[in-house]
């Protein structure tokens, strides 16, 4: 019933934005193309990292066929170094994070606005558990299933990836019924269905949330006890969209501090790790995929530090902050050999690339002013990017793994054509979506 | 109402004026650090008892206080003079071209700018004849080195002869003589720079004049930046940054820099890399006259572009006014005279003695090559170098406070010599 009321007022209040805008002086309608103009921003420059990602996916996929281009699309040190430690290809996913954290806020405001202030919390953290838990079932697919199929027995697989085999399948399920209920006239199937999805990928996100306290908790345990050799559920299963996940959770508690608050949080949290990193604490965040739940507080700093600067746009400190913050951890790794790295995700890495994504994102909104909102190419990327990280993970898996299979080593023009082929697929898919403004979020 | 709107006026002037008056304070509180580092960071530079004190001038890696990699804390007191002048480079031009019209006020930043290099050159010839006394000869460049700083110095007499009140007719006369024949010297100078360049670029290893250090950069990057005094901003920016890249790619290249680093500061063509400094900073100064906030986000990115850089360009070079030492030396002094800026907010006292030091830099600079120079040349070694520290100290803040007490005089008398 409350909700209902809620819904009605709304409306009304959307109504009568309509009636005032058909009123409104071009000096108003120029405030609300700005305030249209400010969500075009973000959603370009979150499909530009897709962009990149998608490509760099596709580079790396066909093996030896791009191995001379390297430098452009591998990690680490394998990478082209743009600073001691970090690569050329090491600052996209950072960018990502940062694009969430742009929305993040705003996201968790809506949420509360609608269903009140613990409904919010409630399914912002099931939101990024989901994205975990996605994240851990497409490893339960490499992992699990594509071992099982080149022989493999399934009891012979780790307790942990057994159980995201199985889930993988269990999610597929779910979807297919989430797909099915869209064709049935039935409202409470529809949401039945759609909340069986949410929160089965919820539950495998706090099983990823548990293997990996548990692994870091065998690390340690393995550096310092001689006695103990910790491996109880398998090795780490971390990758891209559990660190997302891990990032939005970590960053929760402080989604209602303001502004200064959650700056402050963010820096008395990069200084106490960037102590903990200096004096040997690296080691820890160093032997996992993006520093796993040590490097986490880094990525979620990054998130935070999106949500700082999306509410100082407008403000004459955003350049301000951006400059400092970039100079400060530049110093740091250039003249002070701060340990940069993304894989471990230390913090002087994450300042750097939350500044330098500050920077772009300004570049990017100061588009606006040259008036080419007809230019939408990125926008359509930005507007459904889980979708297209899910089928651009899969359908590279499933090229990598032809190739494999066939020791195939396709020529240069045929790999970029093929990468073309799909680039075109996915923007018809985006555009497709956008245009219906459908957006496949959790 | 006609009253009211008067009074409003002119509360708003004086609003403006304080303002300005402010800035003008922190330019000169700035202008005068630097010149006071230049003194006394040097002076102490001779007494090793004095521990890091004696340091704070080296530019040595191995003696200096290094800061940054390849910087030391004493390479960045040039560049933030040349900020400084940056500061008012633009406003004095203008003030300038509003009394005496555009065409004049071009000649005389141009004698200004070849002054300073003459100066400089006028020094360096003082410095070979002080040479000579201990054996040394003269070569044709010497020579005529000589032949020219005596014209200035006949040029000098005569314009102190001026200076008697009944002769007021031909003082502006005087003035310009004397600026002509210290041109002179500064065209002659640029001749020589630009003879040891070719000479280099032939031989690394040849024997070079040299006739070439700080004062001959500063008026060779007043002399570059003078074409862009009336352009836009963004103009500024943008003809610093393709001076830049050109310099760059001379100085990455081969074994370019090992040759900018013969002649003091990069030499002649290093003079290019000090006049996009000098751009780069009068882009700073008129972002920071229009927009404080702006200003200290270029400088920060300056800064941290600077430092970027030397992962690719390698280290921060003052001998040949690397690219690195460019960006970095833009950036840093910016964000040093920000922090004097942020001295403006508070309240102002009748004792503010690094004003007085900013008043007069170019007596300051003859007081520290003819009284400090010859002090440190004369004096016995227990005086110097072999001195305890106690009675380095004492010496220390001799000079400190005589040296005060001579700029609150000048200050006080409102006396000043200017180019």
């Amino acid at each position: 019933m409350k909700q209902k009321e809620n819904t009605t007022k709304e409306e009304i209040i959307q109504e009568s934005t309509i009636t005032e805008k058909k009123k409104m002086p071009k000096e108003n309608r120029a405030v609300t193309q700005e305030k249209s103009s400010r969500i075009l921003s973000i959603d370009r420059f979150r499909g530009l990292c897709m962009f990149v990602m998608v490509i760099s996916f596709f580079l790396g996929a066909f093996g030896e066929t791009f191995l001379g281009w390297g430098p452009i699309f591998e990690h680490g040190a394998n990478g082209f170094q743009i600073l001691p430690g970090v690569a050329f290809a090491d600052i996209f996913a950072p960018m990502f994070i940062f694009v969430i954290g742009l929305t993040y806020v705003k996201s968790f405001k809506s949420r509360e606005a609608k269903y009140g202030t613990k409904r919010a919390y409630f399914q912002i953290a099931t939101r990024y558990l989901g994205l975990m838990g996605i994240g851990a079932l497409l490893n339960g697919f490499e992992d699990g299933w594509l071992d099982v199929f080149q022989g493999k027995a399934f009891a012979g697989l780790d307790t942990n990836i057994k159980i995201f085999a199985v889930g993988f399948f269990i999610a597929i399920a779910l979807v297919l019924l989430v797909v099915i209920s869209r064709f049935v006239k039935n409202d409470k199937f529809k949401t039945v269905a759609s909340c069986m999805l949410r929160y089965f990928l919820a539950l495998m996100g706090l099983f990823v949330l548990y293997f990996i306290i548990v692994s870091t908790g065998e690390q340690v345990g393995n550096r310092f006890d001689g006695s103990f050799t910790g491996n109880r559920y398998g090795g780490w299963i971390w990758d891209t969209l559990q660190n997302i996940g891990l990032a939005g959770l970590l960053a929760l508690p402080f989604v209602k501090f303001n502004k200064w608050g959650k700056f402050t949080m963010v820096a008395i949290a990069f200084t106490a790790m960037t102590i903990f990193v200096q004096n040997g604490g690296f080691f820890l965040a160093q032997t996992i995929l993006e520093g796993g739940l040590l490097g986490g507080i880094s990525w979620a700093g990054i998130l935070l530090l999106g949500c700082v600067f999306i509410e100082i746009k407008d403000d004459k400190k955003y350049w301000v902050i951006a400059a400092l913050m970039l100079l400060i951890s530049i110093i740091l790794i250039v003249a002070f050999g701060f340990t940069a790295a993304k894989r471990g995700a230390t913090p002087v890495y994450a300042l750097f690339c939350a500044s330098i994504s500050a920077i772009i994102f300004a570049g990017i909104d100061a588009l606006n002013r040259f008036q080419i909102p007809k230019f939408a190419f990125f926008s359509w990327w930005g507007g459904s990017a889980l979708l297209t990280y899910t089928v651009n993970y899969l359908v590279c898996l499933v090229l990598g793994i032809i190739l494999e299979v066939t020791s195939a080593v396709l020529p240069i023009w045929a790999a970029l054509l093929i990468t073309v082929a799909f680039l075109v697929l996915y923007t018809v898919m985006n555009w497709l979506l956008y245009r219906k403004e459908k957006h496949i979020r959790l | 109402m006609e009253k009211i709107v008067q009074n409003i006026n002119v509360d708003l002037k004086n609003e403006e004026n304080a303002k300005i008056e402010g800035r003008i304070k922190s330019i000169d509180r700035f202008r005068g650090f630097c010149v006071f580092a230049m003194l006394i960071f040097q002076f102490l530079k001779n007494f090793p008892s004095l521990g890091f004190l004696s340091r704070l001038a080296s530019h040595s890696l191995e003696t200096g206080i290094v800061i940054l990699p390849g910087m030391t804390l004493a390479d960045i007191i040039a560049p933030s003079f040349i900020f400084a002048i940056g500061l008012t480079y633009v406003l004095a031009f203008t003030k300038y071209k509003k009394l005496h019209g555009r065409k004049m006020a071009y000649l005389r930043y141009a004698a200004r700018a070849l002054s300073i290099i003459g100066l400089g050159g006028f020094l360096a010839t003082c410095n070979t004849i002080l040479d000579s006394f201990s054996g040394a000869g003269f070569d044709g460049v010497d020579i005529t080195f000589i032949v020219f700083s005596s014209i200035f110095l006949a040029c000098l007499v005569f314009k102190l002869i001026t200076l008697i009140p009944k002769l007021k007719n031909i003082r502006g006369i005087s003035t310009w003589v004397l600026y002509a024949s210290l041109s002179l010297v500064g065209v002659l100078n640029l001749i020589v720079a630009g003879i040891d360049f070719f000479t280099l670029v032939g031989n690394i290893n040849a024997q070079v004049y040299g006739y070439w250090v700080t004062l001959q950069n500063i008026g060779m990057a007043c002399l570059i930046a003078l074409p862009l005094v009336e352009c836009k901003n963004w103009i500024r920016l943008i003809v610093a940054g393709g001076i830049f890249v050109l310099y760059t790619i001379f100085h990455q290249l081969g074994n370019n820099q090992a040759l900018l680093d013969v002649v003091v500061h990069g030499g002649f063509l290093g003079g290019f890399g000090w006049g996009a400094m000098l751009i780069f900073d009068i882009f700073l100064a008129d972002t920071f006259i229009k927009n404080k906030a702006l200003f200290l986000s270029f400088t920060a990115l300056f800064f941290a572009v600077g430092v970027w850089s030397t992962f690719f360009f390698g280290n921060i070079n003052l001998g040949s006014c690397s690219p690195a030492f460019i960006l970095t030396s833009v950036g840093l002094s910016g964000l040093l005279f920000y922090l004097f800026h942020l001295t403006d907010k508070l309240p102002h006292f009748k004792f503010d003695p690094l004003i007085w030091w900013g008043k007069n830099p170019i007596i300051m600079f003859l007081v520290e090559f003819f009284v400090i120079g010859v002090f440190t040349e004369l004096a016995p070694a227990s005086m110097l170098g072999n001195a305890p520290w106690y009675i380095a100290a004492i010496e220390g803040v001799i000079a400190v406070v005589a040296l005060t007490a001579f700029c609150y005089l000048l200050n006080r008398k409102k006396k000043s010599i200017s180019l």
